[in-house]
């Protein structure tokens, strides 16, 4: 069985929660999108395979974007519309994987979009460019559990 | 005319000079400085170090492949790729024509994959499917003729040669990941591990590769030990998919041709039964693949493209070229 634990921390205290399947993953997602406010980041960290791409797409299905959320690893940052929710009009979805720190995601522009009042800013890897990662980020870590 | 073609939109430096008479291409210079072995250590591209490579090495291949010749129009790689890499082919190509006053064309790196097959077979007939299959892209591109496409499928995560990469990572194996899987296959059977081949039969043209890799993750230890078995059978599981796709968008299309494109293309195994199987069950169409050089990025297909543009008047002022890291084949339109 394919059982994934995504840990939370909030305010100082891990919150783990468990996923046993992509679907779950998707909701999990939904209800963190749910409490999501323009300008919060989210810095992801796990290994591959771990579900970290899947999240985002969850998180991005339920901020309502239309476009499909594919691997950015390879532009290592993609943007895209938020058309109709109240506060957050885009999503910014990095892969900190091949980035050995935070200077890099800087030249690529990341100071337009992290922190932006009406932006949401996930990235994958954020362990790699924890440098420019703001204190008040919300980390997820994803393991996966063998059962 | 004479073109020359810069690209610079991911870890590869390229210049070329293509000369075109009366529809005949001849390929006077096709230079490439590969980043490979510098990235290699990190399992991918890193940007930053590929941007300082570009400037290192862009003057040195201008300066060779140009000598005395003053080309009549530059071509160079707009989009999609890493922005920082994409800029430095970007000012250099503005330069130029600044300077040499003469017209510049702004080409999209998958649209020149695809046009690249024209090098090898200038009779190529549109409308013609192309299938676009790289480190970045997976994308089933339907060619109406030179600046009408519409984009049919593509990947709803990795891409192909990413899911070659990540697969390969999770089996200790180098970058990049699939010369190191396809070297492996040799001794392995395709049919020794049962792995998934996703969304093989969804009713669109779209692809999706996680799960694959995925797979691959959650072997045993036992099956993760024979490196020749997984690789074969892993190999197989994304030709089965890339196959099956191409052949039921051409059947579905009203279409003359097939042609191929990106660094996947290289693979030997694929090319064989992709071939096997248009020519068993399409043989009506023709079916083109890029000249080995052409499968990775080249300077020699953004020439190419850069033709089809000037045949329809579509240069840009030095002014206004910028470089767009996810810009869209269907949003090419000339």
């Amino acid at each position: 069985m394919d059982t994934r634990t995504i840990t939370t921390t909030l305010a100082g205290k891990s919150i783990p929660i468990t996923s046993h399947s992509e679907e779950e993953t998707f909701e999990i997602a939904q209800t963190v999108a749910d409490s999501l406010q323009g300008g919060d980041v989210l810095a992801l960290s796990g290994e591959l395979g771990a579900g970290k791409t899947a999240f985002v797409k969850g998180l991005a299905e339920a901020l309502g974007v239309s476009h499909t959320i594919t691997s950015p690893t390879f532009v290592v940052m993609k943007v895209y519309d938020v058309p109709a929710h109240e506060t957050i009009t885009t999503l910014c979805h990095v892969d900190a994987y091949r980035l050995s720190s935070g200077n890099d995601l800087e030249d690529i522009g990341i100071g337009d979009y992290m922190g932006a009042p009406n932006t949401i800013t996930v990235i994958e890897w954020a362990k790699r460019v924890k440098d420019i990662i703001p204190e008040d980020a919300i980390w997820m870590t994803f393991e996966h559990t063998e059962k | 005319m004479t073109i020359l073609g810069i690209e610079t939109s991911c870890d590869e430096t390229a210049v070329s000079l293509l000369r075109v008479e009366d529809g005949v291409f001849t390929l006077e210079k096709n230079l490439v400085s590969s980043q490979i072995a510098i990235h290699a250590p990190h399992g991918g591209v890193v940007p930053e170090v590929a941007a300082r490579e570009h400037v290192a090495t862009i003057s040195h291949l201008l300066k060779e492949a140009l000598g005395d010749t003053r080309p009549d129009a530059i071509a160079v790689t707009g989009g999609p790729g890493l922005v920082t890499s994409l800029l430095v082919g970007v000012q250099a190509a503005k330069t130029l024509s600044a300077a040499w006053n003469i017209p510049l064309v702004r080409v999209n790196h998958i649209e020149a994959h695809l046009l690249a097959n024209w090098l090898e077979n200038p009779a190529l007939s549109f409308p013609a499917l192309g299938l676009v299959v790289s480190g970045g892209h997976t994308e089933l591109v339907l060619m109406h003729e030179p600046g009408s496409y519409e984009l049919i499928g593509r990947t709803r995560d990795d891409a192909v040669g990413e899911c070659f990469d990540k697969a390969a990572k999770l089996l200790g194996l180098g970058y990049p990941g699939g010369p190191e899987i396809a070297k492996r296959t040799l001794e392995g059977n395709p049919k020794a591990i049962d792995l998934p081949r996703p969304m093989m039969h969804s009713n669109d043209f779209d692809f999706s590769f996680s799960g694959l890799k995925t797979a691959v993750l959650y072997l045993t230890p036992e099956q993760k030990q024979n490196i020749a078995d997984v690789s074969a059978s892993f190999q197989q599981a994304v030709i089965d998919v890339l196959i099956s796709k191409t052949l039921k968008a051409a059947s579905q299309y009203d279409i003359r041709s097939i042609v191929f494109g990106g660094g996947v293309m290289a693979n030997k195994e694929l090319r064989s039964q992709m071939k096997m199987m248009i020519e068993s069950k399409l043989s009506h169409l023709t079916h083109q693949f890029p000249g080995n050089y052409a499968c990775t990025d080249n300077a020699a297909m953004i020439a190419a493209a850069g033709y089809f543009h000037m045949q329809k008047g579509d240069t840009i002022d030095w002014k206004n070229l910028d470089a767009d890291p996810n810009w869209e084949i269907e949003h090419v339109t000339y």
